[in-house]
C-alpha cells in the first residue's frame, strides 16, 4: 500500500493523464464523423482498390419487407415484425427530422423467398441456414446484409438481409433478458446502417487491408484506440455481449442520414416494391456536408462527466402486409 | 483518498470498456485456431492465382472464384503445387457489386494462410474472414508472419446453447508461420 504521500503523488499523477488521455482522444475526433461504404474494382494487375464511389440509394423510399415465420421458435411475430419495425424507422425520415430517406417495412407471412438481385429488399430468416452441401453457405454467420449497387454510380438497386434462424440466438433483450443471446433490433439496426449505404466506422491494423476515411476525410481511428463518441455509434464494429445500445442510433449515426439523404434533395421516387431500379450513371446524389477541422465539442460532454466523476467521486450514471400481401396474426 | 479510488476506478472503467468488447456486423460464431482447425477440411498456405466473379445460374447472385495453388498443406494432404479453388459470395460483374459485409478478400500474388471447408473442387473458408490470415514476409530475415483475419465486417459471439455472456474467444494475434504450424500440428494431434 502506497504511504499517505505516494497516494497524493499518485492522484496528482492521474488525473492529468485522464484528461490527457480524454483531451487527445476528443481531439482526434472529427464532430460527426461517419464512414459511408465506398466501391473497390480490380487495377490491371488484379489488386482491388477504392473506386471514389460511394454505396447510396437514389430514392426515397425503400421497401422492404420482413418474413418473420421462419424465427418463430425464438420470437413472436408482433416481435419481430416491430424489432424490423423500430431498426427501420431508427434511419428513417420517422426517427430523423431532416431527411427524405424512408424506408417502408412491410410483413409477409409467405414462405420465406430465395433473396438475391431480384428488386426485392427483403429481411428473412432461414431455418435450415444452410443447404446440404453448399459449401458457399457461411455456416458460421447469424447475419448477413448484401447490398447491390452499380459499380460506376454508386446507386443501391436491391439490399437483403438474412438472419439464421437455426441456431437459438435471437431474443427481445429488453422484455425478455436473456445470457447468450443477441438483441434482434440491435442486430438489425446495424445491418440496417450497412443496406443504406455505410461502413464502419474504424479500422483494425494488420487486419482491414485498408485505412479508410470519414466524411471529413480523416482517417478513421484504430477500432482499439477510438474514442467513447465512435465506440458508442451503431456503426462502430464491435457491440459487448448482450448490448441493446445500438437500438439508438447517435450523433454520428444521425449526421450520415442528414448528409446522404437531406430532405432538400428528396429525389420523389418511390417504386413499389418489386419495381427494377436503373442504374443513375453518375455519382450526384450525394451533397455531403463535410466537417472541417477536427473538432473536440462532440467529446465535451464526455470529457466534462468523466472530469465530474474523477474529482467529486460520483458517479452518474409499416406498416403490415406487401408482396403477396398476407396479414399477421 | 476518495479522488484518488474514483480516478483509478474510471481508469478501470474505461479500460474494462475497451478490452471487453466482444469483436461486430455480419454476425458470426467466433472462432479462435482450434476451432477453425477442427471445422477445415483443408488447412493450407497458398499462393492466389487468381479472383474471378461471376453471376449464378439464376443471375440473382453474384459468386467469386478463387484458385489458389497450394505451398504447404498442414490438413486436408493436398500436394503442393496443386490447386483449390475457393467459391464464396459477393463480387463484382460488369457495372454491378454485390456487397456481401464480412467475407474475405483475396487479392491475387498474396501468400495467406486458409481454413476452407469442402472439396479442393469447391471450397469456401470458414467462419468467414476469420478463416483466411494474410502473410507478410519479413525482408531481412525471409520469415513468414501470419497475421490477423480482417474482423471489420465481423460481429463475433460465442456458440449458442452455453448460457453464457458471448464473450470473444482468446484473441488471435500475429505470430510466425512456424509458430502457427506447430499450434495447428498440435490441435490435429489431439484430434480422435
Amino acid at each position: 500500500m502506497p504511504g499517505r504521500e505516494g497516494r497524493g503523488l499518485i492522484a496528482r499523477l492521474a488525473l492529468p493523464a485522464l484528461l490527457a488521455t480524454l483531451g487527445s482522444w476528443a481531439l482526434a475526433t472529427p464532430a460527426h464523423a461517419y464512414v459511408r461504404y465506398q466501391l473497390e474494382k480490380k487495377d490491371k494487375a488484379g489488386v482491388f482498390e477504392l473506386t471514389g464511389v460511394f454505396e447510396q440509394w437514389k430514392q426515397t423510399c425503400i421497401p422492404l419487407v420482413v418474413y418473420p415465420n421462419d424465427l418463430a421458435s425464438e420470437m413472436t411475430t408482433d416481435e419481430v415484425v416491430g424489432a424490423a419495425s423500430a431498426a427501420t424507422d431508427a434511419w428513417s425520415k420517422t426517427g430523423i427530422s431532416g431527411t427524405y430517406l424512408d424506408i417502408e417495412l412491410s410483413s409477409s407471412l409467405d414462405v420465406t423467398p430465395v433473396t438475391g438481385q431480384d428488386t426485392y429488399h427483403d429481411i428473412v430468416f432461414k431455418n435450415p441456414w444452410c443447404d446440404a452441401g453448399d459449401t458457399t453457405c457461411q455456416q458460421e454467420a447469424l447475419a448477413i446484409t448484401s447490398v447491390w449497387a452499380g459499380q460506376t454510380s454508386g446507386t443501391i438497386i436491391d439490399a437483403d438481409i438474412e438472419v439464421n434462424a437455426q441456431n437459438d440466438f435471437w431474443a427481445d433483450l429488453v422484455t425478455h433478458p436473456a445470457l447468450g443471446k443477441q438483441d434482434l433490433q440491435n442486430a438489425l439496426t446495424h445491418e440496417m446502417g450497412h443496406l443504406i449505404g455505410l461502413d464502419h466506422n474504424c479500422y483494425t491494423p494488420g487486419s482491414d487491408p485498408v485505412q479508410m476515411v470519414d466524411n471529413a476525410g480523416v482517417l478513421v481511428p484504430d477500432c482499439a484506440g477510438a474514442s467513447a463518441d465512435i465506440m458508442n455509434d451503431v456503426m462502430y464494429t464491435q457491440a459487448e455481449p448482450g448490448d441493446i445500445s445500438k437500438r439508438t442510433l447517435k450523433p454520428d449515426d444521425i449526421q450520415a442520414v442528414l448528409d446522404i439523404y437531406p430532405l432538400a434533395n428528396d429525389p420523389h421516387v418511390c417504386p413499389p416494391s418489386g419495381t427494377n431500379v436503373s442504374l443513375a450513371t453518375s455519382n450526384d446524389g450525394c451533397h455531403c456536408a463535410v466537417d472541417g477541422a477536427p473538432s473536440a465539442a462532440g467529446a465535451l460532454p464526455v470529457l466534462a462527466l468523466l472530469l465530474g466523476v474523477a474529482v467529486r467521486g460520483r458517479r452518474s450514471n409499416k406498416r403490415q402486409d406487401a408482396r403477396n400481401a398476407t396479414s399477421g396474426p | 483518498m476518495g479522488k484518488l479510488r474514483s480516478t483509478f476506478v474510471l481508469f478501470a472503467f474505461a479500460f474494462a470498456g475497451l478490452l471487453s468488447r466482444a469483436g461486430h456486423a455480419s454476425l458470426v460464431l467466433a472462432l479462435d485456431t482450434n476451432e477453425l482447425t477442427k471445422r477445415a477440411d483443408h488447412i493450407a498456405v497458398a499462393d492466389v492465382l487468381s479472383v474471378q466473379s461471376a453471376w449464378d445460374q439464376s443471375h440473382k447472385k453474384i459468386f467469386t472464384t478463387i484458385e489458389l495453388s497450394v505451398v504447404e498443406s498442414w490438413k486436408g494432404g493436398t500436394q503442393p503445387a496443386s490447386h483449390i479453388t475457393v467459391v464464396q459470395p459477393g463480387g463484382t460483374v460488369g457495372d454491378i457489386a454485390m456487397t456481401v459485409f464480412g467475407m474475405s478478400h483475396f487479392t491475387p500474388g498474396e501468400r495467406t494462410l486458409v481454413f476452407l471447408r469442402g472439396t479442393t473442387g469447391a471450397a469456401g473458408v470458414v467462419g468467414m474472414a476469420q478463416g483466411k490470415r494474410p502473410m507478410t514476409r519479413d525482408a531481412a530475415s525471409g520469415k513468414w508472419t501470419v497475421g490477423l483475419s480482417n474482423s471489420a465486417g465481423l460481429e463475433r459471439v460465442s456458440p449458442a446453447g452455453n448460457n453464457k455472456p458471448s464473450t470473444s474467444p482468446a484473441i488471435e494475434v500475429p505470430r510466425s508461420l512456424d509458430d502457427m504450424r506447430g499450434q495447428v500440428q498440435q490441435i490435429l494431434k489431439a484430434q480422435p
